[in-house]
């Protein structure tokens, strides 16, 4: 019993003591302006840049990692970085690269042109999610040592673009193939990861590189990244100032913008139905065309975005994105909502009395689902919706199991784009559909590389080809939304959903 | 009462042993395409068929578990295939975080229905009906409601405390305070409602019970009546029910995990599992399971001490 009184006085003052010194445990990260305090949707999964796998886990890497190029949101061309110069020989296999000579890792260790041409050949051999950014990579050396030298065995459009991002970072070449890369970077970048203040899941800090060589381009002498994966409790970290910034969903936005805080918004994402047995295999109907085409006809997309996406987005029928090569705008007013045609068209194919079509659901991802087996049903199209383990959802649809389905897909570079969806050994072309125009448009794009207007109309061939061969029934592309307290600022890239952490400042 | 003891540490290893391998069985024998999900949406076959080779997930599912057996039982639960961190040490930093909170829960669901209980029981009347009904209101609320209140007014509104996240003691034992406090109250009110009814209703049956009105008749105070004979006589009962509220409140504690992002058990069970982080997650329904055998054994010796018959009869 005596106890009980001095455990209760303990419990007290600690509670005086916690909410006089609130402010500084809660909200002291967003009033330090030395400090920069993000909230990410996802927990890291590795720093070894080899197995990096970017997107969301952007932020974790781009601390410690410092890129070869980086790129220009203007003109979303590369521009030097790490690399100060480059230049490819005539069929673009053989890229030569200058590196500044004054970059060094957070140990003091050079960073020289061999440890460029090794991180090149552990991205290639590391068999990672972005291992084919260095698919067509047939070689890297280093002449001298702030001349890397990268040759392929065929060009590839999207290299300069992929050394902006994950394909650029280079790490240590102590830590390269030791286990260590994964848990503790070493690398060339502004920060290092603070393994003391660091609980990885928890929270990630990260302190400035002594030895970086463009400190200035980052105001923060700290960033703190807390994985959050809840919406709801990363708004009340940023309502509570406990975070300057996140990335949020749109079920989040009204609550955002009431409670003050500042919401910025892209579009980036495609989403829509992958039409991906063109051969007929499991659906013979969609080997036809005009089947095809029905399905982007029969498909309200217009109003799928101005009511249930809430008008975030805009419409589309491609997959590359306005302002990158291949983007044509015209083809965008290609498929309006006609269910009149898409029946007409079926009937032309054979198909009057309609045909049956199995998909997995998607409805805990989007509310189109019962809307567009309505609208299928209304021309003929009889959908059968089967359920899918939702963690299993993409390597279900890449495995080839339906011969339709609904997907979202970043957008970013337009060869990156073709590479991943259209040739027969791709990620996205679960079928392995072989298409030899396909292979001929692609090669045709592969070797106009370098001349920008011959590049363009090439992709634009691809993109057209696409679209009236309907690949896919892209309905539009939906906005991300990154939200902020107001006490920092960012510019989003055109190609990814979060800011890099490069683009951060105060706003005082 | 050691033979006792002895006897329930042999039951435990032997259902650790069943819960493991069922968990084992169950999870690797799911299907799906592990690698695949691990790598994420723009990797290759190729890609793919690699990492399920550097997983061991080519190997027989018998090879799979002889190799975790062999390595789980010199304490090596292997290395989480999402992140790479070894699986026990990261496994024992999220239970001390969710255990800070659920044992100050159980501290004060204890306190609380121990108070409630017996205040409800002695007066009963007005009181107890007070008490009675708020303790079915606060059963009623779901945890996951109150948590949003409770953030919405001290986190956002007063900024009292912080929204979200966990400070471990050893850093600020204010700032630990602080963060755990809200979490605490969310997980603890249903708790200390449902036990407060069953110490109200287990305190009622010893004060009508005959050697008590004896003990009375005898001049014993009130005092000495409940403290040394009513209140020892009701422990049982009360006991029981906080050890079963200790294992639901580290249960429950997923919703609170999540409402608050405080990266505890809960928030790593479903995280791994989510991510097909399968070291992960039998790793965590390991620890789990010595966690509940020795909540239960230390129950157990408590009533065996407080109650000598409970050890006989079991």
């Amino acid at each position: 019993m005596p106890k009980f009184p001095l455990f209760l006085t303990a419990l007290l003052a600690s509670a005086v003591l916690a909410i006089s010194g609130c402010s500084a445990g809660g909200a002291g990260a967003g009033a330090d302006t030395s400090t920069l305090a993000l909230a990410a949707a996802v927990d890291n999964d590795t720093f070894d840049p080899a197995q990096l796998s970017g997107g969301q886990k952007d932020n974790y890497w781009q601390a410690v990692y410092d890129t070869l190029l980086k790129l220009n949101y203007q003109t979303m061309q590369p521009e030097p970085n790490v690399a100060t110069k480059w230049s490819y020989n005539d069929d673009k296999t053989v890229l030569t690269m200058t590196l500044r000579d004054d970059v060094k890792f957070s140990d003091g260790t050079p960073l020289t042109a061999d440890v460029v041409a090794k991180n090149a050949i552990a991205l290639r051999d590391g068999k990672g999610p972005n291992g084919y950014m260095a698919a067509s990579l047939a070689d890297a050396t280093a002449p001298d040592p702030t001349t890397v030298v990268y040759k392929f065995s065929a060009p590839d459009p999207a290299f300069l673009g992929y050394l902006t991002t994950t394909a650029g970072a280079v790490a240590n070449p102590k830590a390269i193939g030791t286990p260590q890369i994964a848990t503790t970077p070493s690398g060339s970048g502004p920060y290092v990861l603070d393994t003391a203040a660091t609980i990885p899941g928890t929270s990630y800090t990260f302190t400035r590189n002594p030895h970086y060589w463009n400190r200035i381009a980052f105001p923060y002498d700290k960033v703190v990244i807390t994985p959050i994966v809840e919406l709801s409790a990363r708004l009340n970290a940023l309502k509570s100032g406990q975070v300057q910034g996140a990335i949020i969903e749109t079920a989040g936005i009204d609550e955002a913008k009431a409670s003050g805080l500042q919401v910025k918004s892209q579009s980036v994402d495609w989403r829509g139905l992958m039409l991906a047995d063109r051969n007929g295999t499991r659906t013979p109907a969609l080997k036809d065309v005009r089947v095809r085409q029905a399905i982007n006809y029969a498909l309200d997309k217009n109003s799928y975005l101005a009511n249930i996406e809430r008008g975030h987005g805009k419409p589309t029928t491609q997959i590359f994105l306005p302002g990158s090569p291949g983007y044509v705008d015209a083809l965008d007013s290609r498929y309006p909502y006609d269910p009149a045609k898409a029946r007409q068209l079926l009937a032309e194919a054979g198909y009057a009395g309609g045909f049956d079509l199995v998909m997995p659901a998607f409805d805990y991802r989007s509310g189109v689902q019962p809307v567009m087996v309505q609208q299928l049903a209304a021309v003929g199209i009889r959908v059968r919706i089967e359920s899918v383990v939702p963690d299993q959802y993409n390597s279900v649809m890449k495995a080839g199991k339906y011969s339709a389905f609904w997907m979202q897909l970043t957008s970013g570079d337009p060869w990156r784009n073709a590479q991943k969806t259209l040739p027969a050994p791709s990620a996205w072309n679960g079928f392995r559909v072989d298409d030899p125009e396909v292979t001929r448009l692609m090669e045709t794009a592969r070797r106009a590389y370098g001349d920008d207007g011959a590049y363009a109309k090439a992709m634009g061939d691809i993109s057209t080809y696409v679209v009236e061969n309907a690949f896919f029934a892209p309905w539009y592309r939906i906005d991300s939304f990154y939200a902020t307290d107001g006490s920092v600022d960012f510019t989003f890239s055109a190609w990814a959903t979060s800011p890099e952490i490069r683009t951060y400042h105060p706003t005082q | 009462m050691i033979l006792f003891i002895i006897k329930r540490v042999l039951a435990g290893f032997a259902l650790l042993f069943g819960v493991s391998t069922a968990t084992f069985a169950l999870v690797y024998s799911g299907g799906g395409d592990i690698a695949g999900q691990l790598l994420g949406g723009d990797a290759g076959p190729e890609a793919v068929a690699a990492k399920a080779r550097q997983l061991g997930l080519d190997q027989p599912l018998m090879a799979q578990y002889w190799h975790w057996l062999t390595h789980a039982i010199t304490g090596d639960l292997g290395v989480s295939w999402y992140s790479s961190q070894p699986v026990l040490p990261t496994i024992l930093q999220r239970l001390s975080v969710t255990l800070s909170i659920v044992v100050v829960a159980l501290l004060v669901v204890t306190l609380a229905s121990v108070t409630i209980g017996i205040v409800a029981a002695l007066r009963r009347g007005w009181i107890d009906r007070v008490l009675q009904t708020a303790s079915v209101i606060g059963l009623a609320l779901p945890s996951f409601w109150v948590g949003l209140v409770l953030v919405i007014v001290f986190a956002i509104s007063l900024r009292w405390v912080p929204a979200t996240g966990f400070v471990p003691f050893q850093e600020s034992p204010a700032r630990w305070f602080a963060s755990i406090v809200l979490p605490v109250v969310a997980l603890g009110l249903a708790a200390a409602s449902a036990t407060a009814q069953q110490v109200r209703s287990a305190v009622i049956g010893v004060l009508e019970q005959d050697y008590v009105r004896t003990l009375r008749a005898r001049g014993l105070s009130g005092t000495r009546v409940l403290w040394g004979h009513v209140l020892r006589n009701a422990a049982p009962p009360g006991l029981t029910v906080l050890s079963l509220q200790f294992i639901s409140m580290v249960g429950g504690a997923v919703i609170i995990e999540r409402i608050f992002a405080i990266n505890g058990m809960g928030s790593l069970a479903v995280d791994s599992t989510l991510k097909n982080d399968i070291p992960v997650v039998v790793g965590v329904m390991v620890v789990m399971t010595v966690v509940v055998v020795l909540i239960n054994l230390a129950i157990d010796i408590v009533n065996g001490f407080i109650n000598p018959k409970a050890t006989v009869a079991s």
